[in-house]
């Protein structure tokens, strides 16, 4: 069976949607998007989908930015260097 | 109403600012000049009226005194702005020539503070001596650090009786640092002022400290475990974050909208986020860009001096068109600090290293002006920055100073 190609994204609430970020949060789910924190005094939301849904997100009501996230890394701990 | 002056020819005040431009007063100006300053004048300074001119059309551009009167020995021969600069570049070449060789003995020189070429670390390392942190009377006391890392020792024999809170963001492992880095920068930040051994190594050695574990003990965070940490540094009412860690950034890349947005809030809320510049350079021949997340506007970048007070060779650079500029600069090579047990302590090198410096002393300046959060403290943090004959491009504001 093909795995399915999943992305791990962060998405941000609009600054006037904020008071209803649960709502979004909820919508975000029905796109078939996996949240993994829903942070609200940030604004922000981040989960993974498949990548194949992603289009879904840009239209849920409130969604402002949605990006890739990113892997921050520090050299091993026997560095000099860090 | 201004007030009356003895029969001065005012030619206009500035009542708010308490400012008169005369005329030449003729007799009247040694009066004045020998009274200037006392207890009795009313005079505080009195200045020869100086012209000034757009630069880029001063080389033809003569002061209009010379078009409209006699120049009278009580006035200063006037010059074309070009002999001027000509001159005032003659007198700071004597002067920087004579402050980098004394004695025959050459020197480092940094803005007026000659800096040693070798540094004694007996009693404090290099580090908190060059950013004046040594002198300080602040302590943090009172200010919540967060450091966003890999975690802390929470054994570490220096930090007992600290007030230190942790939370792990990371699937599976607790707070206490599998890897060392973390121990390292919260050290720097916030470590003792007599640690079980010298030389003192910390800054903060009055701050609450808030342990995020958002780097693994592998070494490795993904955005949404770094934005939890912020979260919670947020939540917990932390007026600095220290964040050593990033992702290489591309020239053109421009940085992360979310980040920025969560930067932006937290200076709202009264939080500082200050995060390494990035370590990929090898300069001179490769400047690479300052990385993600301290490529943000809103997010204070760190960059790293040597203890020459050069850029460090790995540095990042403020070469992305699309942001990313470096905002201050602070000690990050062979920075010494707390570490794991049993070894203790470490000597290590980076962005990593020159960020809790800046941390550090943003929860100093913090506790010296209880009312300064968020965009306010980190304008405190720039101003006192010493300039550096380096380019900004490097090392932003300048070198880190404590208040």
């Amino acid at each position: 069976m093909a795995t399915v190609a999943k992305v791990n994204l962060s998405v941000s609430v609009k600054e006037e949607h904020l008071p209803r970020f649960g709502d979004v949060v909820n919508e975000l789910k029905k796109t078939g998007f996996e949240v993994e924190q829903a942070l609200e005094s940030l604004g922000v939301v981040t989960g993974s989908i498949e990548s194949r849904r992603m289009s879904a997100l840009a239209s849920v009501s409130g969604v402002d930015h949605v990006e890739q996230s990113r892997v921050v890394r520090i050299p091993p701990k026997e560095s000099k260097l860090q | 109403m201004p007030p009356r002056l003895p029969a001065l020819p005012v030619r206009a005040w500035c009542l708010s600012l308490g400012v008169a431009v005369i005329d030449s007063p003729g007799e009247q100006m040694q009066n004045m000049m020998a009274e200037v300053g006392t207890e009795s004048s009313p005079y505080l300074h009195i200045e020869p009226e100086r012209y000034v001119y757009a630069l880029a059309t001063a080389p033809t551009l003569l002061p209009p005194v010379l078009e409209e009167e006699t120049i009278t020995p009580a006035q200063p021969q006037a010059i074309s702005p070009t002999d001027y600069l000509i001159g005032y570049k003659d007198a700071v070449d004597h002067l920087v020539d004579k402050m980098i060789s004394r004695n025959g003995v050459t020197q480092e020189v940094l803005a007026g503070v000659v800096t040693p070429t070798t540094w004694n670390e007996a009693q404090n390392t290099w580090g908190l001596q060059v950013t004046n942190v040594v002198q300080s009377k602040y302590s943090g006391k009172g200010i919540r650090v967060a450091i966003m890392d890999t975690g802390f020792d929470l054994g570490h024999p220096d930090f007992v009786g600290r007030n230190i809170t942790t939370q792990s963001f990371v699937p599976g492992q607790t707070a206490q640092d599998g890897h060392g880095h973390g121990t390292h920068t919260t050290g720097t930040a916030c470590g003792p002022k007599t640690p079980g051994r010298l030389p003192r190594y910390g800054v903060a050695y009055g701050a609450d400290i808030f342990v995020g574990k958002v780097l693994s003990n592998q070494g490795s965070g993904s955005d949404g475990q770094i934005l939890a940490g912020i979260e919670w540094a947020l939540r917990n009412k932390c007026a600095v974050i220290s964040m050593s860690l990033g992702a290489p950034a591309s020239v053109g890349q421009p940085p992360s909208a979310i980040f920025e947005q969560v930067a932006r809030r937290a200076l709202n809320l009264g939080t500082l986020i200050v995060a390494a510049a990035g370590n990929e350079s090898h300069r001179p021949q490769i400047i690479k860009p300052v990385g993600h997340p301290a490529n943000c506007q809103s997010i204070m970048a760190v960059a790293a001096l040597d203890q020459q007070l050069q850029v460090a060779s790995f540095s990042a650079g403020g070469i992305n068109p699309n942001g990313g500029q470096v905002d201050i600069a602070a000690p990050g090579v062979a920075v010494r600090s707390s570490w794991p047990r049993p070894t203790l302590y470490n000597t290590i090198s980076g962005t990593s290293m020159a960020t809790p410096h800046v941390a550090g002393i943003a929860a100093l300046f913090a506790e010296a002006e209880p009312t300064a959060r968020g965009l306010a403290l980190w304008a405190l943090v720039v101003q006192h920055a010493r300039n550096m004959i380096l380019p900004s491009r490097d090392v932003g504001e300048g070198l880190t100073q404590a208040p």
